[in-house]
Formats: C-alpha cells, sequence, structure tokens
C-alpha cells in the first residue's frame, strides 16, 4: 500500500511537471490525477489517533497541574502561561494543517490541544477569580469553543470533543441543577452534517451516544415518573435503529448503517431487559406519561420521528431493498414503542406477571432471531451475542421466575441444549456455505 | 480564507477567556471592599481541585427583608424561582462587615451598596447564592483551613469582597475572627436541654476582649435555617428575649482572653432567660421543650454590646464586637 502510495505521488508530481512544461495540458493534468487518487495510509489515521489522544491528555494535564493552584504562581503568570500556550498551540497548529496535505493530521492535533487548553483556560480563570456562579456554562462555553473550530477547519476530531462537551454540560445540568438544557440537541444537530461530510463513523457514534446521554439526564430532570425517562430513550433507539436500517439504501453511507444499527439495537435490548425485570418493570409502568407541555416534547418528539422513519423502513421492506442487517424481529421494536404509548394512557392498566412475560418473551424472540440469523447466514458473532443474550435473560430469571428448584433444573437444561445444538447447526450451515463456495468457483 | 477562518475563532477563543479574567480583574481593582462572614467547609473539584465551600452569612434571607417581587413570592413557588436574579441591599459596620438590609428583584439605585445573586432555595428565608461560594487554594491548603472548625468549634472566616457597580463580588482575600465559639457538655433529659457551656477561646495572636453581660446578656437565642414550611405549627416558636435590650456594659463585664485562652460561659436551661413562646402561647422555659423534630433546630450566639455601647470603657479597643453563632442544639453531627 505505501509503495503504491509513493508511487501515486510520483505520479502526481510528474503531471504537475507535464503541465508545467507545457506537455499536457490543465484539464487533461486533472483527468489523469482523478484517475489515480490518492490513497488514505493507514498511518494517517494512526497518527490522528495517536496525536488527537496525546492532545487530549496533555490538556487534562494542563486542567490538573493548574488544578495544583500554586500560591507561588502569580495570578497574572498563571493568565499568561494559559494565554500563551493557547495562542501558540493555535498558531503552530493552524499554520500545519493549512500547509501541507503531509502535516494537516499534526495541525489538527495542535489545534485540539488548543482548544483543550481553551477548556483549562476557562476553568483556570473561574480558580482564580473564585468564580461558582453556574459551573456547567464552563462545558457549554469550552464545547462552543470546539464546535466553531470543527466547522472552521472542518476538524472530525474537534467535533467530537464539543459533542463529548456538549453531553457533559446536558449532564451536570442535569444532575446538579435539575435543569433540562434542550438546545443541547441543536447543536448536536448541527455537528451531525459534519459527520456526513467527512464520512466520519467516529464522529457519528460520539454524537448518537451524546445524544442518549443528554436526553436521559434531561428526562431525569423532569422528575414527572420514570416512564418517560424510559420511553424518551427507547424511542430515540428505536429511531437510531430505523435510520440504520434505510441508510443501506445509500451507498455513500453504508458504513453509517452500521453505527446506527449496532447503538440502535444494543441499546434497545438493554431497556428491553430492564423491562424484563418485575421490580423495575412495575416502578416504570406505574405511572403514565406527563402531558404536560416542558415534558411532552422530551418523549412525544422522538416517538413520532421513531414512528414516521419506521413507516419508511416498512416501506422499504415491501421493495425488498433492505438487506444487510433487517431481520424481520426488528419490526418489534416499533410496535412495543406504540405498546408502550397506548398501555401508558390506558384506563384500565392492569399490571401483572402478563405484562412482564411480554417483555420477556421479547427479548427471548429477539435473542432466538439472532441466533438462529447468525447461523443461517453463517455470522459468529450474532451467534455468540444471541447466545450470551439469552443465558444472561435465563439466569435473571432464575433469581425471579422460577420458585422450584426442578423448573429451574428443567430450563437450565433446555437451554443448554438448545445452545448445544446451535453450535452443530451453525457447523453444518457453514460446511454449506463453503461446498455452494467451491460450486461457484468450479462453475 | 479557512486559515483566517480558523484564526477568527481562535481570536473568539482568547477573548472569551480575557473577557472573564477582565471583568473580574476590573471589579478587584475598582470596585469597594466589604467583609462578609462566613464558616467553611472543605470540598475537591476535579477541574480545579482543592476549595473551600462557603455559607455567607448573608446567603439566608429573612423574609421580612424581601422587597418589590419578591414579597410576592409564595413557598409554592420555590422551584419556579430557582435562579431568579436578585439583589441583596448591604449596610457595613464598623469593622467593614456587611449585612443585608433588605432584598429585592430589581437592580437598586446608583449609589447604594448591593451585591447580586440567584435565588437557591425559598421558605421563611431565602436562600441566595452569590457566585462566590467556593475558595480555591493549593492543595491541601483547604484542610489548613477547615483544621479550624474541628472538635465542635466553629471559627468565623470572613472573606474580602471586591463588589462592582453592578453587583458582581469577586473574592479578594480572607481573615479569620479572632474568636472561635464552641458548645460543650449539653445535658439532655427526655430529649429537652437542662444545662450547656459555651467556650469562646482566642484564636487569634493578639490579646482580645469578651463582654459577658449580666443574666447571659451576651449570649442569645437563634432559630436555624432550614425552615421552609412556615405554616408548620410546631415550629412556630420565638425566644421571649429575641428584642429585649442587653444592659449597658461595664468594665467588670469585660474580660481579657490571651492568645489560645478560653472563656466558658454555663447555661441553666431552666433560667427563664431561656424561655420561649410556641404560636404565641405563654413562655416555657427551654428545659421543658423538646426536641419533637429536627426542623426545632436552635443555635447560641454570642453577641457583644456595640462599639458605641463600649466607649469609656477601659479595654475598648480590645473588645471583639463580631457576633458568633454555636453549633446546632440539637447537634445531628
Amino acid at each position: 500500500m505505501a509503495c503504491q502510495n509513493e508511487k501515486i505521488r510520483w505520479l502526481h508530481n510528474q503531471i504537475q511537471d507535464w503541465v508545467r512544461l507545457g506537455i499536457i495540458d490543465a484539464a487533461c493534468g486533472e483527468s489523469i490525477g482523478k484517475l489515480y487518487p490518492p490513497q488514505k495510509s493507514s498511518r494517517s489515521w494512526a497518527l490522528l489517533i495517536f496525536s488527537g489522544l496525546g492532545a487530549v491528555i496533555i490538556g487534562l494535564g494542563v486542567i490538573l497541574l493548574f488544578a495544583y493552584n500554586w500560591d507561588k504562581m502569580d495570578k497574572f503568570a498563571k493568565l499568561a502561561t494559559v494565554f500563551g500556550s493557547l495562542i501558540l498551540a493555535h498558531l503552530a497548529g493552524v499554520s500545519l494543517f493549512t500547509l501541507t496535505e503531509r502535516f494537516r493530521g499534526i495541525g489538527e492535533s495542535l489545534c485540539l490541544l488548543g482548544t483543550m487548553l481553551f477548556g483549562a483556560g476557562i476553568w483556570l480563570v473561574a480558580q482564580i477569580y473564585h468564580i461558582e456562579e453556574h459551573f456547567p456554562n464552563a462545558f457549554l462555553f469550552w464545547g462552543l469553543g470546539a464546535f466553531l473550530m470543527a466547522w472552521a477547519m472542518p476538524s472530525v476530531i474537534q467535533a467530537a470533543l464539543a459533542a463529548v462537551l456538549f453531553a457533559l454540560f446536558a449532564i451536570m445540568e442535569g444532575s446538579e441543577f435539575r435543569t433540562a438544557v434542550p438546545y443541547v440537541f441543536l447543536f448536536l444537530l448541527l455537528l451531525l452534517p459534519l459527520a456526513y461530510k467527512k464520512q466520519s463513523w467516529f464522529l457519528l457514534s460520539v454524537i448518537l451516544l451524546s445524544a442518549a446521554c443528554s436526553i436521559l439526564f434531561m428526562t431525569i430532570t423532569l422528575q414527572h415518573s420514570e416512564m418517560i425517562v424510559f420511553h424518551s430513550l427507547l424511542s430515540i433507539f428505536t429511531f437510531y435503529t430505523a435510520a440504520g436500517l434505510l441508510h443501506q439504501k445509500s451507498a455513500k453511507f453504508e458504513k453509517f448503517s452500521t453505527v446506527y444499527c449496532f447503538i440502535g439495537i444494543a441499546g434497545y435490548l438493554l431497556m428491553l431487559f430492564i423491562l424484563s425485570f418485575d421490580d423495575i418493570s412495575r416502578e416504570i409502568l406505574e405511572h403514565p406519561l406527563p402531558l404536560k407541555i416542558d415534558a411532552v416534547f422530551y418523549w412525544l418528539t422522538p416517538f413520532v420521528l421513531s414512528i414516521v422513519l419506521w413507516l419508511g423502513v416498512i416501506r422499504e421492506i415491501f421493495k425488498k431493498t433492505l438487506v444487510k442487517y433487517y431481520s424481520h424481529d426488528l419490526l418489534l421494536m416499533p410496535v412495543l414503542l406504540i405498546f408502550l404509548c397506548s398501555y401508558s394512557f390506558s384506563i384500565t392498566r392492569c399490571f401483572d406477571w402478563p405484562v412482564i412475560g411480554v417483555f420477556n418473551l421479547l427479548f427471548l424472540v429477539h435473542c432466538l432471531m439472532m441466533m438462529a440469523k447468525g447461523c443461517i447466514d453463517v455470522k459468529l458473532n450474532q451467534v455468540i451475542v444471541g447466545s450470551l443474550l439469552l443465558a444472561a435473560l435465563v439466569v435473571a430469571r432464575f433469581f425471579d421466575f422460577f420458585e422450584s428448584l426442578a423448573v429451574r433444573g428443567t430450563v437450565f437444561v433446555i437451554v443448554g441444549v438448545f445452545i448445544f445444538s446451535q453450535g452443530f447447526f451453525y457447523i453444518k450451515s457453514k460446511k454449506k456455505k463453503a461446498l455452494r463456495e467451491n460450486k461457484c468457483e468450479s462453475c | 480564507m479557512r486559515k483566517l477562518l480558523i484564526i477568527f475563532v481562535v481570536i473568539l477563543q482568547v477573548i472569551l477567556l480575557a473577557y472573564m479574567a477582565g471583568q473580574r480583574e476590573n471589579v478587584l481593582r475598582t470596585g469597594k471592599t466589604i467583609y462578609l462572614r462566613t464558616v467553611p467547609i472543605d470540598p475537591r473539584d476535579l477541574f480545579r481541585g482543592d476549595y473551600v465551600r462557603l455559607q455567607y452569612e448573608i446567603s439566608n434571607i429573612e423574609r421580612e427583608k424581601m422587597q418589590d417581587g419578591l414579597k410576592l413570592l409564595s413557598v409554592s413557588d420555590s422551584h419556579k424561582n430557582k435562579d431568579k436574579k436578585v439583589y441583596a441591599v448591604l449596610e457595613v459596620d464598623e469593622d467593614n462587615i456587611a449585612s443585608v438590609v433588605s432584598v429585592t428583584d430589581k437592580k437598586p439605585e446608583k449609589g447604594k451598596l448591593f451585591i447580586r445573586g440567584r435565588v437557591e432555595r425559598f421558605g421563611n428565608f431565602l436562600f441566595v447564592r452569590y457566585g462566590i461560594e467556593a475558595y480555591f487554594m493549593q492543595q491541601g491548603a483547604g484542610k489548613e483551613l477547615e483544621k479550624r472548625n474541628v472538635g465542635g468549634h466553629r471559627a468565623l472566616l470572613e472573606m474580602q469582597i471586591a463588589l462592582g457597580s453592578d453587583g458582581t463580588a469577586v473574592i479578594k482575600n480572607h481573615r479569620w475572627a479572632p474568636i472561635s465559639i464552641n458548645l460543650t457538655d449539653l445535658k439532655l433529659d427526655d430529649n429537652m436541654p437542662q444545662s450547656a457551656k459555651i467556650v469562646l477561646t482566642n484564636i487569634s495572636e493578639k490579646p482580645v476582649a469578651i463582654v459577658n453581660l449580666p443574666g447571659s446578656g451576651s449570649l442569645k437565642v437563634e432559630k436555624n435555617n432550614p425552615d421552609w414550611f412556615i405554616d408548620d405549627e410546631k415550629r412556630n416558636w420565638r425566644w421571649v428575649n429575641e428584642n429585649a435590650s442587653a444592659a449597658l456594659p461595664e468594665d467588670k463585664n469585660v474580660r481579657m482572653l490571651d492568645p489560645d485562652c478560653s472563656y466558658e460561659f454555663a447555661i441553666d436551661f431552666s433560667d427563664p432567660y431561656w424561655s420561649i413562646s410556641i404560636n404565641n402561647k405563654e413562655p416555657v422555659t427551654m428545659n421543658k421543650f423538646g426536641f419533637i423534630r429536627w426542623q426545632s433546630e436552635f443555635s447560641i450566639v454570642y453577641q457583644p454590646p456595640s462599639k458605641q455601647q463600649c466607649e469609656g470603657l477601659k479595654d475598648a479597643d480590645l473588645i471583639w464586637h463580631g457576633k458568633i453563632s454555636s453549633q446546632t442544639i440539637p447537634n445531628r453531627d
């Protein structure tokens, strides 16, 4: 790869020379260059990851160094150190970033260090002047600094930092001041185009997780009931899964499908697993969804968005365009969401094991489907994850469902035999697949 | 173009930091300096290191001092009014120690000394935070400050504050009040206080004088916060001597304390001086008043006569005129 890249670089330099000497014209040179685009090497990614990580750690180190609060250091010396290092890091970063493609990664990391030092500066100024007004604002301003840098450069790593800081802002506001800050979603939404522009699955993951964390703490803040926290999170994960399924249609953003589906399905299964517990489930389902204006936004918006996207998914199912991640059991996701919403507003809300039984059954269906699909498609990771989830469900119910030791024992034997026979089925499928491939090759 | 855009963002970052620092520095240089009494508690912050959390006397403001829109607040609105901007109008005594005259939601007119804050909680008292509740220091130094408040001893920290013309407060420095207080030997009988001792100690490096007025006149009862629910009958009590004026001091009432020396006040709660009235009924002595609920907490406060009242006394210059509260009774710690 490296050797090929060197050749391509040599060719591009040659094209520039040919154009300069008039052997070929600029348009022709550009056309030849496009035929051999320089390939992104893994080295540049490694450089970006390590230097980015280094910048974050250096920045945190600076914050902690100043947190020691050196008595002997004059406050103006402290301020000069932070201002000086902030400006230096940024200037060096900007110069390298805009100089050549080769130094772009280092330049980006230095600018990240500059933004970390900007954050350190906010905490340092607060420390020097004993400011204790509203500390989550520090995360907001720091995040805005990173946000602007992310779009100005544009930089994935600055955008990821901004998303994390916005989530921290929402978490701190929620946990320390019981305040919901819905405009955080706007900032996160404004970072999303950058993830698409740079085709960064990493940035997309950070944004999706930040949004989920933010909604969790904002709904906790509302203190209406556990139902709103649960319903909002479930809606968000259902929405992510639908978005992931629809992304399979786009050739350009197909890899985003994995990110959306992974976070969406993992989050959904976690929620469903929680619902499968008697005590927790009772607490969650005890109160209806709140209808106060300040609370409706948090559960209705993700719910509506989720249902709209799932309608789109159903349309694609009829067109048979969804292949990679789709499995029929996923349709249970919006069904569960609608069921919870209707249950919340139903007049006679009976509650007992039949309701929790439904959640357990749903979880079981997902486990079995994952295992079956893994065996049929010969995907070991799916088989393993499905088996682990099934084992988790059985262990959880061991403590609160089966009272009789004999029943417990029987269930364990059945599940054990099931997982064991699944292994045989998987090996059989794998052999069949290998045979098919051999036949195709010989054809 | 892109380079310019990035540089513009960098400049924005620098401007924000410079504004934060510059605004506070301006208050430090041009603001009026006052002192605020506080008690330190020592936590730690992940990003800013060691700091002492400060609970100012002016943070708890009585309902009677609320003016303008704050008069209309009701306890049920407490949650809605959290973070509401308020202005506490201050007056300073001869030692430059500030106390609250009134609190309002309208910015006071020019010339008045005021501090800007935000509502934290609201009930019978308004709990306000002024953005100066943290005092950052070198790691380890926080513990040193806290050491003065161990073993029941309470020492007053007096924070030197610069006040900007818009009410912004910035901490400049701190000093310790020369006297610490400790409530000891509290005897309870069936949850009712019978007797106790108040020990005042000179924690400064110079001799300080205190005043022991006849009939425990230098000691007072102060109902403690929080006292959020005004309708509860059990908490509707008052000390009968809260508005009584104490006798004028004489030389024989003045006690000189050398550094590290203490003076003890013996308290007998069966003395009618310590009577309280519940729901404006017939007064009863405190030894017959049980601590039914934690809301009944109170403190014993040492409050000597003012500078004016002590004029002409032999050691008038050495008398400390500050007010200091003991730990609460019953002590929940």
